[in-house]
């Protein structure tokens, strides 16, 4: 028995609904779990400052501990640049305080997350040696390239 | 007892009450402001000398001038209940000699609830870590990142809370002085009100006490600026 028009017509338009949005389901979901994963990713950097910061103000820093949260920051710095894919900001649903103008000025946000790597390595390296004022020369400049882009991509709690 | 004359001067709060409650106007609203726009050294400056004056406030409590005592001015449930009943339930000015020297049962209320709130802003702010690492108390290394971040998240209502509070203190001063005709403010900026003949007069506190208040509150305070690291 062949199917009437009627039902020929719900078929195509459950299709056509169905497929796209199964289609979609992953891509949302990969949304939601990119702003987990760089959430998760900052939340170990800033862990792995505070850290150094105790170290340091301890008055007397062990320095492989220095090492082991530097070294964790240069490896956040590696992973950052993955973590802004396109249409990775806020959107119903999904809590994000990524400014839009991370995708609108992709070259000078790029340019400041090189920083961040740039200061990341210097004292990864710096930790490396015995010399505290210059791990805490290291830490300063790290701090204000957190900083440098806080302040123009990340919304205030 | 010294009851004063009407219409004579009449002392109810001590100078270092009232340097305590002017400091902490301002430094309450500097703290904030440096908060907002990133000044996070005077912040954590801002907040020890908050830290020396709120436990220089608390030993005052307990050695300080008769006015500034806790044990003047926090009263049962039934002295408070009997105060809303007879005086702020009914808006009518009170007849001279009526009027008690210094916080009335409902007003201790009110400053110990203050004290207590600017006690945990402290309390977490010395533990507090910023979203970065970049910025915390100094006994936030006693506690994890995560902990540290609830310290600072928890910090952060209390100031509201704390702003709601000193709302309604201000308003309750407000009402004093438009329904009431009764200026608090007066007494709080020069010490004394005109005496309407009624209440004991202040007993200030002998300097000595003063000088030993202010010596426990630095030395608190510097030993935690260090992080208890002796």
């Amino acid at each position: 028995m062949k199917p009437s028009p009627n039902r020929k017509r719900t078929r195509r338009l459950i299709i056509a609904v169905l497929v796209p949005a199964l289609c979609a389901a992953p891509l949302l979901a990969a949304g939601v779990d990119i702003v987990k994963s760089r959430i998760a990713g900052y939340r170990e950097i800033g862990a792995a400052f505070k850290a150094i910061n105790d170290q340091l103000r301890s008055g007397s820093p062990q320095l492989d501990l220095l090492q082991v949260s530097a070294r964790e920051i240069a490896n956040g710095t590696r992973a950052q640049y993955l973590w802004f894919p396109t249409g990775s900001g806020p959107k119903p649903g999904v809590k994000s305080r990524a400014k839009a103008a991370i995708w609108a000025e992709s070259a000078k946000f790029k340019s400041l997350q090189d920083n961040f790597a740039a200061k990341a390595g210097a004292l990864a390296i710096a930790t490396k040696g015995t010399d505290v004022a210059r791990i805490q020369d290291a830490v300063k400049d790290l701090g204000g390239a957190c900083k440098a882009c806080h302040t123009v991509y990340r919304e205030e709690e | 007892m010294v009851v004063a004359q009407a219409g004579a001067r009449q002392s109810v709060w001590d100078v270092p009450t009232r340097l305590f409650h002017w400091s902490i106007v301002i430094l309450l609203g500097f703290s904030w402001w440096c908060a907002k726009s990133g000044h996070m050294e005077w912040h954590y400056k801002s907040g020890l000398t908050l830290c020396a004056l709120v436990l220089f406030r608390i030993v005052w409590g307990f050695a300080g001038s008769s006015t500034a005592r806790f044990g003047r001015f926090v009263r049962g449930p039934s002295a408070v209940w009997g105060y809303l009943r007879s005086d702020s339930a009914v808006a009518q000015p009170k007849p001279p000699g009526h009027n008690p020297l210094g916080h009335n049962p409902l007003g201790g209320w009110s400053v110990l609830l203050l004290l207590g709130l600017m006690t945990l802003q402290i309390l977490t702010g010395l533990f507090a870590v910023d979203l970065d690492g970049l910025e915390s108390g100094p006994l936030s290394y006693l506690v994890d990142f995560d902990r540290g971040r609830i310290a600072a998240q928890i910090h952060e209502v209390t100031f509201n809370v704390l702003l709601g509070a000193s709302a309604i203190h201000v308003l309750a001063i407000g009402f004093y002085l438009v329904v009431k005709h009764r200026n608090l403010i007066g007494a709080m900026i020069w010490g004394y009100r005109r005496g309407d003949g009624g209440g004991e007069a202040m007993a200030p506190a002998p300097t000595w006490r003063l000088v030993v208040a202010i010596a426990v509150a630095l030395a608190i305070t510097y030993a935690l600026s260090t992080g208890l690291r002796f």
